[in-house]
């Protein structure tokens, strides 16, 4: 009798246990994270051109987020550096004067409204945003250790869970050192494409929701007219033309001052440099490829008085003077400044 | 009998609606329209245009080389139809010489003409789209505003001397050029897109009525009517059909 009971006891508490167990993993696999990026577009600037996306790495929030996270964090690098430490927020994510370790010197781009450019770095050698900050890893800048980097990704479970819901990886640290780079690079692209000039004063006169000084209105149309002729090259909104020209800071052009022709093989390229846009400006200096200049007054004195010929220079520096001068006055110097301050935005 | 009316009166009430309805949800047949493409060719001096080049001879001795040819084609009128497309082309970028005109009507057609530059409805900022080229080409406010309606720049050089560069810059709404027409047969057919071949003549920019020397004529010409004048009279026969 009391084996009967005793069965029934053991079956009825085994049939508790199967189903418990049974509800138990149902809970543990709701709870698994699910990868469902949000893909989005940030709200653009009145006038702003359509945000180039990437096909092959479309802005979401979690991998914009994920490159938020390591546009600042050293965990990329054996050495410290972070993005931060060339491209500075309070400079407008630009930098002093970076000197490589052969001597070469070279101004920090802005890294501001780079989801409306085609070509990247001073002298157009990188096509493609998503791959650019792949360079990085290199022992010039990150000088990372493949295996240092795994071991630190593996330990850190914030990093497991940004890339996860960005890419889907459960498991980055396992991934290939390239493939590693990979992700990260588009991280950092996504949070790049997704950072926005913010308005500037000359952008609310624009708009009609601000005022400008007399100086600044001087040098807006001094800016936008043939007398300095700025404009051909850096028209607004952006401020830059997604082109390489020769402007003229020399007549003879080695090594790395060879520009555009060192990525194209042409010789029609001698000399060539990105235009940079001019947003910001007065916060990223030093300014030309190589940081020869180190105000906005001594770039205005250059383009006034001091354009170079030779056989690659542009053709719109020729314009109006044959002596390749624009033969601007102190006032008009003075207002140019201005004019080119009002560009920069009224908070970061 | 009064009964009688009012069901006559709604049923007429409700015939109409149910007709009225229907005419709504009938869909107005689009017409059957046709498509053309324009493919075009750059050739200065009948030979294939190079860019960065200065190897090319205009009328007045001077060699030439091109290394920005960027415009509008708009206002286009097949046979004695017009159109409301409008195109930016770049003469040296091999994905900027072809243009779609959408639209039109089947049939064939003796001609085609159109405009270089945009049409006084296109030709405000905003009034086309804000791409990354389309704004490149704006006109600054402060320069009577609108588009570029071309930019045609390069180097020149005469003699032994320095080369030089020119800009010749056209826009503004009293510079646009109306292109002679072109007589040309071609067909247009429904649901189909046919294809057109035009060759812009680079150097007629510099040529007849108005043969330019860059020392006399300049090297510039925005902001500049005299010089703008000459540029749109030259430049309205510089395409011809293949």
């Amino acid at each position: 009798m009391e084996t009967r009971y005793l069965k029934w006891i053991s079956f009825g508490l085994l049939t508790t246990i199967v189903f418990g167990l049974a509800q138990c993993k149902k809970e543990i696999a709701s709870t698994e994270k699910v990868y469902a990026p949000s893909y989005y577009l940030p709200e653009l600037p009145q006038g702003y051109p359509p945000l180039i996306n990437s096909e092959k790495n479309p802005l979401t929030k979690e991998g914009e987020k994920l490159g938020a996270y390591l546009y600042s964090d050293p965990i990329l690098s054996s050495n410290g550096m972070t993005c931060t430490s060339c491209h500075q927020p309070a400079l407008s994510w630009s930098g002093p004067l970076y000197v490589n370790p052969k001597g070469i010197k070279t101004s920090v781009p802005i890294h501001l409204n780079l989801g409306f450019r085609t070509v990247f770095n001073w002298n157009g050698s990188a096509p493609d945003l998503d791959l650019v900050a792949k360079g990085d890893f290199e022992p010039e800048f990150f000088n990372t250790d493949s295996n240092e980097l795994k071991l630190k990704l593996q330990a850190n479970s914030l990093y497991q869970g940004l890339f996860f819901e960005a890419f889907g990886v459960k498991k980055v640290h396992q991934l290939t050192f390239d493939s590693i780079k990979t992700l990260a690079s588009y991280a950092l692209a996504q949070h790049l494409r997704a950072r926005i000039a913010k308005p500037s004063t000359f952008d609310l006169y624009r708009q009609r929701r601000g005022t400008i000084t007399p100086e600044i209105y001087r040098g807006m149309l001094l800016f936008f007219s043939e007398k300095a002729d700025c404009f051909h090259c850096h028209m607004e909104p952006m401020y830059c033309d997604n082109s390489a020209h020769n402007n003229g800071l020399q007549d003879n052009h080695e090594g790395v001052d060879k520009g555009l022709e060192l990525v194209t093989g042409k010789a029609s390229d001698r000399g060539k440099f990105i235009t940079p846009t001019l947003r910001n400006l007065s916060k990223t200096g030093p300014y030309m490829h190589d940081g020869r200049f180190t105000t906005l007054e001594e770039v205005i004195e250059f383009y006034d008085s001091g354009i170079k010929n030779s056989e690659t220079l542009d053709p719109i520096m020729f314009k109006r003077h044959e002596d390749l001068k624009l033969n601007l006055t102190q006032q008009d110097k003075a207002d140019l400044v201005s004019f080119l301050k009002s560009l920069n935005s009224l908070e970061e | 009998m009064k009964l009688l009316k009012s069901y006559c009166s709604l049923a007429v009430i409700l015939a109409l609606l149910l007709i009225l309805g229907c005419k709504k949800e009938t869909p107005i047949p689009s017409p059957e329209t046709g498509n053309l493409v324009l493919k075009i060719n750059y050739t200065f001096n009948n030979q294939k245009l190079i860019p960065d080049s200065l190897i090319f001879r205009t009328p007045t001795g001077y060699l030439v080389s091109v290394s920005r040819l960027e415009y509008y084609l708009s206002g286009f009128k097949i046979g004695a139809t017009n159109t409301n497309n409008w195109n930016y082309l770049n003469g040296l970028k091999p994905e900027g010489n072809t243009l779609l005109l959408t639209d039109l009507a089947p049939g064939d057609y003796q001609s085609i003409q159109f405009s270089i530059g945009l049409i006084p409805e296109l030709n405000q900022h905003g009034k086309i789209s804000g791409t990354f080229e389309n704004n490149q080409m704006i006109w600054p406010t402060e320069m009577g505003g609108g588009y570029h309606f071309l930019k045609f720049e390069g180097r020149y050089k005469k003699e032994e001397r320095n080369p030089g560069g020119y800009a010749i810059h056209l826009g503004t709404d009293s510079f646009l050029i109306q292109h002679q027409a072109l007589p040309v047969q071609f067909s247009i057919h429904k649901n189909q897109t046919d294809t057109l071949h035009l060759t812009m003549q680079v150097e007629e920019w510099l040529s007849l009525p108005w043969p330019w020397d860059f020392e006399k004529d300049g090297n510039y010409t925005m902001g500049i009517s005299e010089a703008m004048k000459k540029v749109m009279q030259n430049g309205n026969k510089v395409f011809k059909v293949d």
